[in-house]
C-alpha cells in the first residue's frame, strides 16, 4: 500500500478458451492449459515486479501497484 | 559567576539534554554512530545559541538576540535534511515508511533541537540572574532543566496506536482468490503458490478503533503505512522486491472502521504482531478530532 493509488496493467495471461474475452491495447499471453497459464504468469510477475490477480472468469492479469 | 562560565555551563546542560533525548530504538534512527554525532553537534550549536541570549540582552547587545531568528531558520533546515534523506532512502526499504511517517520523524528532530536551546536558555537565565552562591545556582539550573526535559519528553512522546484501538489477532483465509483477515478483505491474490505461502507464513490482526476520533485517525493512509512499516521492521518480512503479493497491508472495513492488517513475518508469532501494532506511534499529521465539532458529534452518534 503506497500513498499513491496508481496501478497499471502490465499483461494478461489466459487459456485459449478465454482468449476472446480479452481485447485492447495490452500484451495478451495465451497458454495451452491452466498449468502453463500459472507458469507464464509467475515468470512475468517476477520479471516485471508486478502482481498476479485472478479475474472471476479465470483470466490472470498482472498489475504493477 | 562570569559570563563566559555561564555560557559554558548553559551550553553544556543544553547539549546533555539533547544527548538524553537521542535514543536509538528499533528504528535504528538516527543511525549510530554517524547520525548520532550529527545530531549531537547540532544540539550543541542550538544550546550555545540559547545560552548566549540572556547575557547578550543584559549587556544591551540586542543584535545578538536576532541570532535566535537565524537559529530557528537553521533548525527548520534540520527538518528538511531529515525529510530529504529519509525520502531518498524510501527506495531501499522493502516496506515504505510513507510520507506522513517521515514528516513525523523530521518534526521530532527539529523539536528536540528547540529543547536543547530552551534548556540552555533556562540554565543561563538562572545562572545569570540569580544572586546566590555559585553551587546553589548550578543546582537550581540543573534541577529546573531536568524538570523541563522530562516534562517535554513526556508530552512530546505522544500517543501510540494501542491507546486508540483494541488490537486482536485474526485468521488469514481465502474466499476464491481474495485474501481476508477475519472478515476484512485485503486483496486479490492470483497465484495458487502465493496463496499457499500466505496461509503458511502470513499473520493477521484486526484493529478496533475505540471511538469516532480514533476511527478517523486510524483511517489515514499515512498512519496505516506507518503501522505496516513498523510491523515489517520489528517482525521481519518474507518478501523479495519481485514479490508484491507479500507486501504487508492494512485495509479498512468501512462498515465498522476496523482495520485488518496482513503481514508476512519471519517468525509467525501473533502475540508479537499485536504488541508491535500497539506500540506504533500515532502520527501527528494523522490525528483528527471530529468530536470537537458539533456536526462530528452528531455524526458519531449513528455509529456508537
Amino acid at each position: 500500500m503506497k500513498d499513491s493509488t496508481e496501478a497499471e496493467i502490465i499483461a494478461v495471461v489466459t487459456t485459449r478458451d478465454k482468449a476472446d474475452a480479452v481485447t485492447g491495447d495490452i500484451p495478451v499471453f495465451v497458454a495451452a492449459d491452466p498449468q502453463e497459464k500459472l507458469a507464464i504468469s509467475t515468470t512475468l510477475s517476477r520479471t516485471t515486479r508486478s502482481m498476479i490477480h485472478e479475474l472471476p472468469n479465470g483470466v490472470y492479469i498482472l498489475i504493477r501497484h | 559567576m562570569s559570563t563566559g562560565m555561564t555560557i559554558f555551563l548553559a551550553t553544556l546542560v543544553g547539549t546533555v539534554s539533547r544527548f538524553l533525548l537521542l535514543e536509538v530504538d528499533y528504528r535504528q534512527y538516527p543511525s549510530y554512530p554517524q547520525g548520532y554525532l550529527v545530531h549531537l553537534a547540532l544540539g550543541a550549536i542550538a544550546a550555545f545559541l540559547g545560552a548566549v541570549a540572556i547575557p547578550a540582552l543584559v549587556n544591551e547587545d540586542y543584535t545578538a538576540a536576532t541570532f535566535l531568528a537565524l537559529a530557528a531558520q537553521q533548525f527548520r533546515e534540520v527538518r528538511n535534511i531529515e525529510r530529504e534523506s529519509l525520502t531518498r532512502l524510501e527506495g531501499s526499504e522493502l516496506v515504505r515508511r510513507g510520507t506522513a511517517y517521515i514528516e513525523g520523524i523530521a518534526k521530532v528532530f527539529e523539536a528536540r533541537n528547540y529543547i536543547a536551546m530552551l534548556t540552555a536558555f533556562l540554565t543561563s537565565g538562572v545562572l545569570f540572574l540569580l544572586e546566590t552562591p555559585a553551587w546553589l545556582e548550578v543546582l537550581i539550573a540543573v534541577g529546573l532543566s531536568a524538570l523541563l526535559v522530562s516534562y517535554l519528553d513526556r508530552t512530546l512522546r505522544g500517543v501510540r496506536v494501542g491507546q486508540y484501538a483494541q488490537v486482536e489477532p485474526a485468521e488469514l483465509h481465502f474466499i476464491g482468490p481474495d485474501l481476508y483477515v477475519g472478515d476484512i478483505q485485503i486483496m486479490n491474490v492470483g497465484g495458487p503458490t502465493a496463496r499457499e505461502m500466505i496461509l503458511k507464513h502470513g499473520l493477521g490482526a484486526i484493529l478496533i478503533p475505540k471511538d469516532i476520533n480514533s476511527r478517523v485517525t486510524l483511517a489515514h493512509i499515512g498512519q496505516r503505512q506507518a503501522i505496516v512499516h513498523d510491523v515489517a521492521t520489528i517482525l521481519g518480512i518474507r518478501k523479495e522486491v519481485d514479490e508484491p503479493e507479500f507486501t504487508p497491508m492494512a485495509k479498512i472495513d468501512h462498515e465498522t472502521g476496523r482495520i485488518g492488517v496482513y503481514t508476512m513475518p519471519v517468525n509467525k508469532d501473533s502475540g508479537a504482531l499485536v504488541t508491535a501494532i500497539k506500540h506504533v506511534p500515532l502520527l501527528e499529521s494523522a490525528k483528527k478530532r471530529p468530536s470537537a465539532a458539533i456536526s462530528g458529534r452528531l455524526a458519531a452518534r449513528r455509529h456508537d
